[in-house]
């Protein structure tokens, strides 16, 4: 682990810490400085909690753990999968029994850098099967049977806006980029976290005609978001435009600026938009991404390979903006999935659904290596990899690391794993 | 019986006017978008005229088709053959707007939201309209027979994995889904009984767009699923399922949801199972006990419901007489997060404040706008909408929100002098529009 390069940059370039922040306490400076230092100074005070972000990406389908990190000195492993099993030749060796499928090669550097930490069977005991519990479990970090009304970045969300100015309100403290559905994840915060696949969704289009249409515009803004007698839903709705309004607000120029295409995969999309969120100083903290496919039940080989590979090279891209930018500093990125899947594959090439499974964070503010026990496949036919690691105790740790409160959260004050440097 | 189901079964009595509430233009046009997505100014008047045990009988009913509407979809008929999803977007849509009943088309809507299939997986256009006819065809009519076609239909079987379930390589997706969001619901099974479930249900395949059951694939050994023991194939596990209560409830609940509010009380929803179930899953007799229940007129259930995409633009456009470019409109509702025939997941859309954020919000106004502003041109379609050459506000908020807003948004709007197409651009983006 080369841990030279997790130091801040400012001290990379000769300066205390308390230095570069007394050199950029005024904001203005910042526009004085050269690019270079500039990007130090944000590295420097990046370091603040209250500048830190989380971006999520959640792998949707029940990702299959062994073949992402993949046992490959283990006999059970290559017994039960006679078609999906990797050589070990193939993967790519993380140590001397544990390795990435080949698919993910672009995340090796970071590993080898120490920004890239493996958390092997995470999950929650008597793990569910069915997706959408499974899923419902993991978005509200709750497994007794409430109606599921607030996610845990929801109820974050809302903790969050409480505390805000009316800056941070406007703002986009909480967004789910990449889609315009919103996972329950984010549901339940007062005012309504927004959903972009893309900059343009937040364009109002001002009708044009008899030289009005702005007064119009006006009109229908002043119109949709004041609360007056409302009640019930409309008064739900209204709030909602509020919000929606103020973040077209915010991204009308952005969106006019940014650049055409972008690239390839709708995943290195989403996170290019994350990136180009996170840059853009609207106050972002946590940003939430969906990656799908890992439903893999018949022909898993090639749609597996295919979805790992789209996620290493996002993530890498990622990473490479967010250094560019000068933002690599403050921002964690967590990869889950709803469940692993069986141990065995099954007759259609594929596998169905399992339990434990490995998560990934990937950043500088990360410490890097494996947490977790490594998996045990030593159990009878038909049973899963076990869990070892509660999924909330990733999601008290990082909610301590960006400042917000974990125990308003995360129920039962899960214990905190030593996820950052 | 406790006071909490007394109450139900006398929520679920027919409504009875002026005792419950008043039978008026408001009851009237509450009844149009929950039955037939919305209607224009005359069918309001009519259904007014009818009274509420007719105008249900009327409107809660799937006749069959004929006179212009069934020349309109002789004229779509040869585009099938295009087999593009834009095309058979365009043709559903076209359907919900042309429909004179159009409840048929809300109830298949709700179907393919209920046995969410979506293009991505099940692939061919023409197997996803296909499984959409069936929806159509025997949504209204038993639950039971529905399900046993849905369980062959191969959109289906492809999307959930059907020709991988083998007699000795079980898969158990379709068996999953079938227990956990066809039919019973989350707690009202067992892990074994999706294990067995999925036995039994080995070797039903599709092949080149056709269901196949292949006998050399089927287990024909002995399972237990629900209850039930022996060698049990698919259709015994359909009607374990159908004999279950918590079946009535999960489905006939989804029902309530869709077409009266989202917030029954436990005990309404054990009587709407029961009598879901008493009745042979009659789903058209269980929507007319629904659409005409105290319940359903009641405070809890106006304004209630957040309009899905797809039934704010039908709606509106069926209000106003519009007839916007469907293969468009098909495109813009996928925006808007309900793109027929690709639902999200198999649990279909979640719906409710889900359809609501800062796009989709921006996307509704910007779809208002687009309604507003097409061809032909307002005024035409509705003049009395128009006034001594202005626009009527009052006659509008009425039309399109039943005039239920704010005082100040009805004052602002009158001041306004806005020529009608941005008027009607502002009311559609109201927060009350985006409610039914």
């Amino acid at each position: 682990m080369n841990r030279h390069r997790k130091e801040p940059r400012a001290a990379a370039a000769g300066l205390s810490r308390r230095e570069v922040l007394k050199a950029g306490a005024a904001l203005e400076l910042l526009a004085l400085l050269p690019g270079g230092l500039a990007r130090t100074w944000r590295a420097a005070r990046a370091t603040e909690p209250g500048q830190r972000v989380l971006v999520i990406v959640q792998l949707t389908g029940g990702n299959d753990g062994l073949n992402t990190v993949v046992p490959f000195l283990d006999d059970r492993y290559h017994r039960a999968r006679p078609v999906l099993a990797l050589r070990p030749e193939r993967v790519v060796r993380l140590n001397d029994h544990l390795g990435l499928h080949p698919a993910l090669g672009a995340l090796l550097p970071f590993w080898d850098e120490g920004a890239l930490s493996v958390v092997q069977g995470i999950g929650y005991p008597d793990e569910n099967r069915s997706h959408f519990r499974s899923m419902e479990i993991w978005h509200t970090a709750r497994t007794d049977e409430a109606p599921p009304t607030a996610g845990w970045l929801g109820l974050a969300a809302g903790l969050h806006a409480e505390h805000a100015s009316a800056d941070g309100l406007s703002g986009l403290p909480f967004v789910r980029v990449g889609g315009r559905d919103l996972p329950l994840a984010l549901a339940g915060a007062p005012r309504q976290v927004p959903a972009l696949a893309a900059l343009k969704d937040l364009v109002l289009e001002t009708p044009v005609a008899e030289g009005r249409g702005s007064a119009a515009r006006t009109l229908l803004q002043e119109l949709c978001r004041a609360p007056f007698d409302r009640t019930g839903e409309a008064a739900f709705v209204a709030a909602a435009d509020g919000a929606a309004f103020d973040c077209t607000q915010r991204l009308h120029d952005l969106a006019r600026t940014s650049p055409r295409g972008g690239p390839g995969t709708p995943l290195a999309g989403a996170l290019a938009l994350a990136a180009q969120l996170i840059g853009a100083q609207l106050g972002t903290r946590v940003v939430y991404v969906t990656h799908e496919g890992f439903d893999t039940h018949a022909r898993q080989e090639r749609a597996h390979e295919g979805c790992l590979r789209a996620l290493g090279d996002a993530l890498a891209d990622f990473q490479a903006r967010l250094a560019r930018q000068g933002d690599e500093h403050r921002v964690t990125t967590f990869v889950f999935s709803e469940f692993g899947r069986r141990i065995e594959e099954n007759g259609s090439g594929g596998t169905d659904h399992g339990a434990g499974a490995p998560a990934l964070l990937l950043g500088r503010p990360v410490k890097g290596g494996l947490l977790g026990p490594d998996p045990d496949l030593s159990g009878e036919r038909d049973t899963d990899v076990p869990v070892g690691v509660d999924f909330r105790s990733v999601y008290a740790s990082v909610l301590d690391w960006l400042g917000m409160p974990a125990a308003q959260v995360v129920p039962g004050s899960p214990p905190r794993l030593p996820l950052f440097a | 019986m406790t006071a909490a189901s007394r109450a139900a079964e006398e929520a679920l009595e027919p409504f009875r006017p002026d005792v419950d509430g008043p039978w008026d233009a408001r009851a009237a046009a509450h009844l149009l978008r929950r039955a037939s997505f919305g209607g224009t100014r005359e069918e309001r008047a009519q259904v007014l005229a009818w009274g509420p045990p007719r105008a249900v009988e009327e409107l809660v009913a799937c006749p069959a088709i004929e006179g212009e509407y069934a020349r309109t979809l002789a004229a779509l008929a040869p585009l099938v053959s295009v087999n593009s999803l834009p095309v058979f977007r365009s043709i559903w849509l076209t359907r919900m707007l042309r429909d004179p009943r159009p409840l048929r088309e809300q109830l298949a809507l709700f179907w393919h939201g209920h046995f969410a299939t979506s293009i991505a997986k099940a692939r061919g256009p023409d197997l996803m309209a296909a499984q959409v006819d069936t929806l159509r065809e025997l949504g209204p009519g038993p639950f039971g027979a529905l399900l046993a076609a849905v369980a062959r239909d191969p959109a289906m079987i492809r999307w959930l994995d059907g020709n991988g379930n083998r007699a000795r390589h079980p898969n158990e997706n379709f068996a999953r889904e079938l227990l956990e969001l066809f039919t019973l619901g989350v707690g009202h099974y067992a892990e074994r009984d999706v294990r067995e479930a999925a036995r039994a249900f080995s070797g039903w395949h599709e092949q080149d767009g056709h269901f196949r059951f292949d006998a050399g694939e089927h287990d024909g050994g002995d399972k237990q699923v629900l209850g039930r023991t022996g060698a049990l194939d698919g259709d015994d596990v359909l009607a374990a399922c159908l004999e279950q209560p918590a079946c009535g409830e999960h489905v006939g609940g989804r029902l309530f949801r869709a077409f009266v509010h989202d917030a029954p009380a436990p005990a309404l929803l054990a009587v709407i199972g029961a009598r879901y179930r008493e009745s042979g899953y009659d789903t058209l007799a269980l929507l007319r006990l629904l659409l005409g229940s105290r319940e359903c007129f009641g405070a809890r259930a106006r304004r209630r419901l957040v309009r899905s995409p797809v039934a704010l633009a039908v709606g509106v456009a069926r209000t106003l007489g519009l007839r916007p470019d469907t293969t468009e409109l098909g495109g813009r509702l996928a925006d808007l997060g309900q793109g027929l025939y690709e639902p999200p997941s198999v649990k279909g859309w979640d719906g409710g404040h889900a359809w609501l954020n800062a796009a989709t919000l921006v996307g509704r106004m910007n779809l208002a706008s687009r309604l507003a502003t097409a061809a032909p041109a307002l005024p035409a379609v509705d003049p009395a909408l128009v006034r001594d050459g202005r626009p009527d506000v009052d006659a509008l908020l009425d039309l399109l929100v039943d005039g239920e807003v704010p005082e100040e948004v009805r004052k602002r709007l009158a001041e306004s002098a806005l020529p009608l197409p941005q008027l009607v651009h502002v009311v559609l983006s109201l927060p009350e529009a985006q409610l039914s």
